[in-house]
């Protein structure tokens, strides 16, 4: 029925699922045809709790989770609804704003447009995870030293991005850096002084 | 969003033969379009097979040319120093895609395979015959102008909208597939279709099959080349009009040309007779023009799209000029 | 106590700014409450009819949903009494839209179903599973096909001194008749105030006749009001937090059908209910500064001076509701005419009610007339500037009083100067750059500076601290921090030892 998946982790919880799923299957497959699609459309609460969840195991802000995540859950909505980490926000939900960015291992993406069950495994860092302690990251500081927002909600999405910005390599001119941050938008305008804090912490040579 | 099943696959042919089996069932990579899809209910796949664990990522240089696998992602493949060295057009053309962020979550395969961002296909309220084969095509009669100039058919008037598509094709790559009934290559001008009486298929991969390499062939394109996308922001937004222009001067006169238009048709759309016209040709404005001039014959506007009638050949001019002075 | 202005006028770095940078600040959708529930509204998918079926079987069946509310099902909310004498008039004539009140369909995407389940896949999931029939109707929304039946709004019908009545100082139109005239029209499409955050409300009735909202609103008072109202419940029982708001431009200032809807559904399931709308839905059922269709007649004597303007304006606003800004009103004192004419009309379409965006009003009123202006210059052949300054207003000619204040002229030679206007070519398109052609442009903006009470209170701490506090709300312009500036200056107390 499903293909092997072997997962490093959870090795047993997987097997465990896997046949609870693949019984609760077989039942269904002996069940006169009428009622499987009634079961199928209705899925009552039984039913679709054994479809519903799947184990997922990652790091987030240096952080082990292991938790049980539905599908359809995108990391973002992860994030925010079932580990409460708000600080990533939603603009869109379609990948075209950058609001919602973070880093997995490292790299910058959007959170809205991948499903949490993909990032088994990995290390996701949300702008919660930044600052060291009560020490804020450069490129905090930067924001606030220039005023690199007004309403904020764009303000954690710009920051991970700028971040991943200057590490990549591309805040070498003002030009480059507009075209490496254009997948974060404001609303209210703040573009020039973000430009302005990324080419402060790029020029200060701070690690980032 | 439909609840689905989701499952990891480790080995590619265990991954082909759920999706082979299953009509329901799709691939999944970087997700950066099927996820949108899915939330918007365009497309409801019952089980996704989570691809991305697949060793299909390298780039690598083989005999006479570049192989890159088809989970290489958009990002790594415009970074990577053989690319950069040997196809430099591909390069340009990706990096004008899309965002920083969605470059680091899309996969080559993907990118062939993102769909049209039509505004009725999108709309489940409205008609589509490649969302619902059958009902109509609702931007025949209605907001057009983002729509095809070319190959277009009274079922579909939509456009591709990859940037990379229309690098691929001008270089000449060759797709590689892997499905059920085995392994095989396809030219990628042969990858994506015209919409026909068939829109609801943009591409001519059968079920189940994967794409798990693109190959391209070395050539002399490592120069004079330019990837001109015109938009109606600076960045991040879909091409209005592009061209992909790759040329071999020598003593100022053009020895082989690649030409495509991006967003002008349902698939990446090759130049091949304005590529003729400009061989043998000096590399002035005035070829060019000569060049564009055959590239827009059979060029059809809709009600709001007549902008690209103008906008597409001085596009094309415009990047053979960049390009030629590279 | 007044003390030398230290800080106000200074720089200071934003007193939210180390919540905003580190993901602390909570918007609307961000607040965690035991039992929370999600609600996902659904759309109709015509502009104007009857819903005359609405299937929720499946909906109500799937997984996790806690309950599916239409017009059929909704409770009675007390606020959304009949008005009207009229029974064929739809119910909400003269008033915001009343949520799932009855089966009437007046705009695209009007909500027509709320979805309450236990986590949002499951509500948005449920959403699509709905199924309604309408009895269409043609629809209208063109406003241009409209101007006929373009009318005078109640307001200034019922009163004549309303900036939205006609207004006439010399001859009506007078410009028709004079030799040297432009008449010209300009036309402004709806613009979305598209905001970062799209509209959030967490509800939660925390006894039957206590309500808190987490709200995005730029008005913490007037969502209580409207609520207290919608619901009979005096204001002190309806609470309304607004922390941070995500950006909106104009288009919080307002209370929308999400928000009742959100309310009835967390009255429906009595649990809090946290809705967030989609993006598409900040297109549809928010405001927007509105399509309006102007109409400008200059007239002027051959050495500058304007003898006549008239200014016409349609916007549009929808059926259930009436949306009116002063799109004129610059237009009435801004410039020296004898004779001037404006009209101010609407025109009902089947849309949603617009909202006031960025300077409504007279950011539309002043595109055409300075455009006008500009045209007018260019018929005279006189420099745009130069014109402007021979039509100068010493004091306001619809009021016939002196200014309070009026710099505008410095405004003009400083700018002049920054830009090198006098570099100005009077033909347009005579200066190239490579590609580019250049040019120099003006244009003159005004925006009323109104004034009121506000109330704020102070605590003054043992240990030297302040803390303020008011019901204002801060989308983006650094209200806390400006709040901060002032009550330093005030009180001699340093910024650091005060909270706002």
């Amino acid at each position: 029925m499903n293909p092997e998946s072997d997962t490093p982790a959870n090795h047993d919880e997987a097997r465990r699922t896997f046949l609870k799923q693949s019984s609760l299957l077989t039942a269904l497959a002996l069940v006169p045809a009428p009622v499987v699609t009634a079961a199928a459309e209705g899925f009552d609460e039984r039913v679709a709790a054994a479809f519903e969840k799947i184990p997922l195991s990652l790091k987030v802000n240096g952080v082990k989770h292991k938790v049980s995540v539905e599908p359809r859950a995108t990391l973002l909505d992860f994030l925010r609804e079932q580990l409460h980490l708000t600080g990533t926000k939603k603009g869109c939900d379609y990948g075209q704003c950058g609001a919602c960015t973070v880093h997995v291992d490292g790299q910058r993406v959007n959170s809205c447009l991948s499903f949490a069950v993909m990032h088994d495994g990995q290390e996701i860092t949300t702008i919660e995870g930044l600052a060291d302690g009560d020490k804020l990251h450069p490129m905090q500081e930067a924001f606030v030293k220039h005023d690199g927002f007004q309403c904020g909600y764009c303000t954690p999405g710009q920051i991970m991005s700028a971040v991943a910005c200057v590490r990549e390599g591309h805040a070498g001119t003002a030009a480059e850096i507009q075209e490496y941050m254009s997948g974060n938008i404001c609303r209210c305008g703040a573009y020039a002084n973000i430009v302005a804090a990324i080419q402060d912490v790029k020029g200060g040579g701070q690690k980032v | 969003m439909n609840q689905f099943q989701y499952v990891r696959a480790s080995k590619p042919q265990a991954a082909i033969d759920v999706v082979a089996k299953d009509p329901t069932a799709k691939f999944i990579a970087g997700g950066t379009n099927l996820v949108d899809l899915m939330k918007r209910g365009v497309m409801t796949p019952q089980k996704l097979v989570d691809i991305n664990r697949l060793p299909l990522a390298k780039i690598e240089s083989q005999h006479n040319g570049l192989r890159i696998g088809a989970l290489a992602l958009n990002s790594t493949v415009a970074n990577d120093a053989q690319v950069r060295a040997k196809q430099p057009l591909l390069a340009l053309a990706l990096n004008a895609g899309a965002s920083p962020q969605l470059r680091n979550m899309a996969t080559v395969g993907g990118n062939m395979l993102q769909r049209t961002r039509c505004s009725y296909f999108y709309d489940l309220a409205m008609p589509c015959n490649k969302r619902e084969p059958g009902t109509g095509c609702g931007a025949l009669e209605g907001i057009n102008r983002m729509h095809a100039i070319f190959g277009a058919s009274s079922t579909c008037i939509a456009v591709h909208p990859s940037d990379m598509s229309v690098a691929l094709v001008a270089l000449d790559a060759t797709v590689l597939i892997s499905g059920p009934k085995g392994e095989r290559r396809l030219a990628f001008g042969d990858f994506h279709r015209l919409p026909g009486d068939t829109p609801e298929r943009d591409s001519n991969l059968e079920a189940g099959e994967l794409i798990t390499a693109v190959e391209i062939p070395d050539n002399a394109f490592t120069k004079h080349v330019h990837y001109q996308k015109v938009r109606e922001r600076a960045s991040y937004a879909f091409a209005l009009v592009s061209a992909a222009v790759a040329l071999d001067i020598e003593n100022n006169t053009i020895k082989a040309a690649r030409l495509a238009f991006g967003s002008v048709a349902h698939k990446p759309w090759r130049l091949t007779a304005a590529e003729q016209a400009l061989v043998g040709q000096p590399a002035t404005e005035a070829s060019f023009r000569r060049a564009a001039e055959v590239a827009m014959q059979g060029a059809k506007a809709f009600k709001h799209n007549a902008y690209k009638l103008k906008l597409a050949p001085n596009t094309l001019v415009q990047a053979l000029k960049t390009a030629s002075a590279a | 106590m007044k003390t030398q202005d230290k800080h106000i006028g200074g720089s200071m770095s934003r007193v939210d700014g180390y919540l905003k940078v580190t993901g602390g600040a909570r918007y609307s959708a961000e607040y965690e409450l035991p039992g929370m529930t999600y609600g996902v509204l659904v759309g109709s998918t015509i502009a104007k009819g009857r819903i005359t079926s609405i299937d929720t079987k499946a909906a109500e069946r799937a997984p996790g949903v806690l309950a599916v509310i239409t017009h059929l099902n909704s409770p009675k909310v007390p606020g959304f009494k009949p008005t009207g004498k009229d029974p064929s008039q739809p119910q909400t004539v003269g008033g915001p839209l009343k949520v799932f009140h009855d089966e009437k369909v007046l705009f695209n995407d009007q909500p027509i179903a709320l979805v309450v389940a236990d986590t949002f896949e499951r509500a948005r999931h449920a959403a699509r599973l709905i199924k309604a029939q309408y009895a269409k109707e043609t629809h209208q929304t063109d406003l241009e096909a409209s101007a006929t039946q373009a009318f005078l709004p109640t307001q200034a019908k019922k009163n004549p001194k309303s900036p939205m009545a006609d207004y006439q100082r010399g001859q009506a139109d007078a410009y028709k008749s004079a030799s040297l005239k432009i008449e010209q029209e300009y036309v402004i499409p709806n613009e979305m105030h598209s905001p970062m955050e799209m509209q959030s409300i967490t509800a939660h009735w925390e006894a039957p006749d206590r309500l808190t909202l987490y709200d995005k609103t730029q008005g913490t008072m007037g969502t209580r009001r409207d609520f207290a109202k919608e619901w009979n419940l005096p204001e002190e029982n309806v609470k309304v937090i607004a922390t941070f708001v995500g950006g909106a431009f104009g288009n919080a200032l307002h209370s929308w059908p999400h928000e009742s809807a959100a309310v009835i559904g967390a009255k429906v399931v009595n649990r809090p209910l946290k809705l967030m709308l989609t993006r598409e839905q900040m297109f549809t059922m928010v405001g927007y500064r509105p399509y309006t269709w102007q109409k400008v007649g200059m007239s002027a004597t051959p050495d500058g001076k304007i003898t006549a303007i008239s200014h016409d304006s349609i916007g549009q606003t929808s059926t259930y509701e009436e949306f009116t800004e002063s799109t004129l009103a610059q237009t009435r004192m801004m410039y020296t005419s004898p004779n001037l004419t404006t009209r101010y009309r609407l025109a009902a379409l089947d849309v949603s009610t617009p909202i006031w965006m960025r300077g409504p009003g007279e950011a539309t009123g002043a595109f055409a007339l300075e455009s006008a202006m500009d045209e007018m210059a260019h018929l005279l052949k006189l420099d745009p500037l130069e014109f402007r300054l021979r039509n100068y207003t010493d004091q306001d000619p619809e009021k016939n009083r002196p200014w309070s204040t009026k710099f505008l002229k410095e405004c003009y030679q400083l700018g002049a100067d920054r830009i090198g206007w006098k570099n100005r070519k009077l033909e347009p398109g005579a200066v190239r750059e490579g590609d580019w052609l250049l040019g120099y442009g003006m244009g003159v903006g005004t925006f009323g500076a109104h004034r009121g009470s506000a109330h704020v209170s102070a605590q003054l701490l043992p240990n030297g601290h302040v803390v303020l506090q008011c019901a204002t709300t801060d989308i983006g312009p650094g209200t806390g921090t400006a709040m901060t500036q002032i009550a330093a200056d005030t009180l001699g107390i340093d910024p650091s030892h005060i909270t706002f």
